[in-house]
């Protein structure tokens, strides 16, 4: 089903997988060099700003006491949960508020304002009514990430072409077909652009939570407990092991899917 | 062409940022204009057990002292770990603060950072119990699940060491029976509400405000459990560039703190009004008088800062993991010399 689109349409050549891979490698191999300088500036003692070696170091203690093993599993688990339930959740209501000129009104608005406030705002409720336990985290994340995934949905809806609706209604399409077969599918490409953006609001939320929370496990809480000690190396060592988690995600995960689906769109070469 | 000469302005870009920070770090050592006026910055925490700071900022104590001769800042912190970062970033000069961060700050900065000039505050902890779930007793504490404030500071290493050695019970951490758990104080107060924790390792005025609401009861105080019968809470932390350039607005500090330890030695209680107010205005909030009274009773006030409470702490602290193993001359730490002017002229 894919369509042919010329090279000259898609815009400059673009380089081979090898070329970039090397240049991200290249420019991350001359910022840790230049990192590892700049440590060794004497009016930075290494207590303020470790160098790129004693960080690797600490990193390596921190895998071989499992500690890092544990806290990403920790993270994952609590993410994979609360992401889920905002994923599936967030498209459900963003399409019943699209098709529903009520709901717009009502809790389209009511989701706008309360998507304007960041997520972590809630804790301090979560602790007081589910109380110390996983599922004040949880609380977060989902509020963190339900309601814009609701509203990218909502706005994806939105944008299919009436044309596609009235086809389906005329070939006599009933309401879960119309939703599941067209809704769904005509609107795909930008749901996982909303997708995305949900995971981004989840994740930060969850590292939000897990800095202010001191009695779990999680990659955040080891950013916080090297701040408890003021250990820097263990501090920079858990931002390394955060921005490892993100990039991961989306080149593996989200990069992945938005290009495949694309691609069967016709929407990229 | 055009995504490569991108790609080569994003590198650019990020390098400017890159040495923008670098320059920013560096000259985070405030340096100060040769011919101002010199600053002080004292550090405190909104609380009872930085009695002499709350009352010498109120009463303008401090302020009058440094008048004419230095600019006096106070600032407040919320636990141990920010004011060694404000230290440790040349914000802060002088600070209230407990024996653990303290500890660590001397330790991570290889002894290079952190004084303790003057004591302030003894004892003052309590060790509590659920009234719901009927814990009275110290023996009921094993297999316990047991709060304090903060993860590695003073009262969590007093619980952790004591279930250890005293106990002998293993933490759950390491796959034994007893927890404990690092929640902030608030909280702590939530989850007696919800019947979720046996019992806490925790500071004044908490301590009396939950046994006055009828949450706890009270098991013991932890100095009664020190041979000595008394540790250090609180101590007076000084920046040691700032000492070793400053020693004359040190003592001048220390004269204001002696004389306020002395007041309060004298009688607390009378200061108690001054203590909440400046409660009030950092805070919004005034404690019961009640509560006030019984934490004011709980603490000890000296200015001999006590060697021995670091020497204890820093072993605790050393079989726990929480610092490096390997041994450090607490004696660098400890400087009394000020201090012993002072209270020689006295």
């Amino acid at each position: 089903m894919s369509v042919a689109i010329s090279p000259a349409a898609a815009g400059a050549q673009e380089p081979g997988l090898a070329t970039k891979i090397g240049l991200r490698v290249g420019f991350l191999l001359m910022l840790a060099v230049l990192w590892h300088f700049a440590s060794l500036i004497p009016s930075i003692p290494d207590y303020l700003l470790p160098g790129p070696m004693d960080v690797l170091r600490t990193l390596w203690s921190m895998t071989a006491d499992g500690s890092i093993i544990r806290s990403i599993g920790a993270s994952m688990a609590r993410i994979l949960v609360g992401y889920g339930i905002s994923a599936v959740g967030g498209i459900v209501l963003g399409v019943l508020i699209a098709r529903s000129w009520i709901l717009k009104q009502t809790v389209g608005t009511l989701i706008l304002s309360l998507q304007s406030l960041p997520s972590i705002c809630w804790l301090p409720f979560a602790l007081m009514w589910v109380g110390l336990n996983e599922n004040a985290i949880l609380m977060v994340i989902i509020l963190g990430a339900l309601f814009s995934i609701a509203l990218s949905t909502e706005s994806a809806v939105r944008n299919i072409p009436p044309i596609y609706v009235k086809v389906g209604l005329t070939l006599g399409a009933k309401r879960l077909t119309l939703a599941k077969d067209i809704l769904l599918f005509a609107s795909l490409p930008e749901l996982i652009g909303g997708l995305k953006v949900g995971w981004t609001f989840a994740w930060r939320s969850l590292m939000a939570a897990e800095l202010i929370r001191q009695d779990v496990i999680g990659v955040a809480r080891l950013l916080d407990t090297g701040r408890q000690f003021n250990d820097m190396s263990m501090m920079m060592a858990s931002i390394l092991v955060i921005l490892a988690i993100g990039l991961t995600v989306d080149l593996l995960v989200f990069s992945k899917v938005e290009r495949t689906v694309r691609r069967r769109w016709g929407l990229e070469r | 062409m055009k995504r490569v000469g991108l790609t080569y302005g994003f590198i650019g870009l990020g390098l400017l940022l890159f040495i923008a920070a670098l320059l920013v770090a560096a000259c985070g050592e405030g340096a100060q204009n040769p011919g101002a006026k010199p600053r002080v910055n004292l550090g405190y925490f909104p609380n009872v057990t930085h009695a002499q700071a709350m009352i010498g900022v109120n009463r303008g104590d401090f302020a009058k002292a440094f008048e004419g001769i230095a600019e006096f800042k106070p600032m407040t912190f919320n636990a141990g770990p920010s004011v060694i970062e404000a230290m440790f970033g040349g914000q802060l000069d002088i600070s209230y603060i407990g024996p653990s961060p303290t500890l660590n700050g001397f330790v991570k900065s290889k002894g290079k950072e952190v004084r303790v000039i003057a004591g302030a505050v003894d004892n003052g902890i309590m060790i509590v119990g659920s009234k719901k779930r009927g814990i009275t007793t110290l023996a009921q504490l094993r297999g316990a699940r047991i709060a304090t404030p903060q993860l590695a500071n003073t009262q969590d290493i007093s619980a952790r060491h004591y279930v250890i050695s005293e106990l002998k019970s293993t933490l759950k951490d390491a796959g034994g029976e007893t927890e404990i758990i690092p929640i902030a104080n608030p909280d702590i107060e939530i989850l007696f509400e919800k019947d979720q924790l046996d019992a806490a390792w925790i500071p004044e005025p908490w301590a009396s405000r939950m046994i006055d609401k009828g949450l706890v009861v009270k098991i013991a105080a932890e100095n009664e459990l020190w041979e000595s019968g008394y540790f250090t809470l609180t101590n007076v932390i000084v920046r040691a560039e700032f000492l070793e350039k400053h020693p004359d607005l040190v003592k001048k500090f220390l004269e204001v703190h002696v004389a306020l330890t002395r007041e309060l030695e004298a009688d607390r209680q009378s200061l108690a009004p001054v203590l909440n107010d400046q409660m009030e205005v950092l805070t919004k909030k005034r404690l019961p008088d009640a509560v006030l009274k019984s934490s004011l009773d709980n603490v000890e006030f000296r200015v001999e800062p006590d060697l021995a409470s670091f020497e204890k702490f820093y072993a605790w602290g050393r079989d726990l993991g929480f610092l490096p193993a390997g041994e450090i001359d607490l004696k660098a730490l400890v400087r009394p010399e000020l201090l012993n002017e002072v209270l020689g002229k006295k």
